[in-house]
């Protein structure tokens, strides 16, 4: 009986990806948070967000999302390097909601804001980051 | 036949294992979040009005001069376009901007400025930038203009990006 048991599941998981419901994945491997423009004659923080998305199979599905701190953490925030000036950065902030769920939840959004004080004596030109984000199991 | 049946039944197992494996690694999986933002070049004035006030005595012999020193910022790293461009103001005519008597509309008094920034590259919005503004009336331009104490002209200076 272990062995059919063990065996069903060897089949389901090749032909399905799935034994009892185990399985959520991205369903992009790129996702990107614009905040655009940056002016540094506003007087307001700046918010961009981004919905990520899951693709689940099996009933019993469930996930756990957790990101890292990006390739410019400095120890107290997550930052965008300037491309074209390497020594400069501008701190933002993200925060990712639902962070756990089950295959009827797999719609993520994230949230990201720049300080307006972070930004309004920044360095001319294109800024960026890569955040790695993983969902388990 | 036994044996025959027994061989394929594990090579189809082993088949079937290999490839769960390969599904089971796939089942977790990680994503790249790309964040960008750019800045945006520009100027500001912090001054957004400012006056020249000259002094014309016809006894003088010399040029007459006076300053001004609006306040600008620009972003971090931006290079301040120059020379500072300024328009023909309200009363141009035969290739110089003039000034007006409000008093007897039919008198011109013509004037030049010479506009110098303290820096030509923007040190961002907390750091400001001066731009001296040097208008000059010539002295024989004045010596017999008719007397008058509204002698007035606006001029818009832009300063870019």
């Amino acid at each position: 009986m272990k062995i059919s048991i063990i065996t069903f599941c060897i089949v389901t998981i090749a032909l399905t990806g799935d034994c009892f419901g185990l399985s959520c994945h991205f369903a992009s491997g790129s996702y990107t948070l614009p905040f655009g423009t940056l002016d540094p004659a506003s007087s307001a923080n700046v918010t961009a967000t981004v919905t990520i998305t899951l693709t689940c199979t099996g009933t019993n599905a469930t996930w756990t999302l957790t990101s890292d701190n990006g390739k410019n953490y400095n120890g107290t925030s997550n930052r965008m390097r300037n491309q074209n000036n390497m020594t400069q950065y501008i701190p933002y902030s993200v925060t990712f909601s639902p962070t756990n769920g089950n295959r009827w939840t797999t719609t993520i959004r994230g949230s990201g804001t720049i300080l307006n004080g972070n930004y309004i004596n920044a360095y001319i030109g294109p800024y960026t980051d890569q955040i790695t984000l993983t969902v388990a199991p | 036949m036994n044996k025959v049946i027994s061989l394929a039944s594990v090579v189809v197992v082993v088949a079937l294992i290999i490839l769960a494996m390969g599904r089971v690694a796939s089942a977790s999986g990680t994503s790249t979040l790309t964040v960008t933002a750019t800045v945006l070049g520009e100027c500001q004035f912090i001054t957004t009005a400012s006056t020249l006030a000259f002094t014309l005595d016809p006894s003088s012999a010399a040029n007459a001069t006076a300053t001004a020193s609006p306040t600008f910022w620009c972003t971090l790293g931006t290079t301040v376009t120059t020379p500072v461009a300024y328009n023909q103001g309200l009363n141009y005519s035969g290739g110089s901007n003039r000034m007006k008597s409000t008093s007897n509309p039919t008198q011109f008094i013509p004037y030049t400025l010479a506009l110098t920034p303290s820096g030509t590259t923007g040190l961002g919005r907390s750091n400001p930038l001066t731009l001296t503004v040097t208008g000059t009336v010539l002295n024989a331009n004045y010596i017999n203009a008719m007397a008058a104490n509204d002698y007035t002209d606006t001029v818009t200076i832009t300063i870019a990006p």
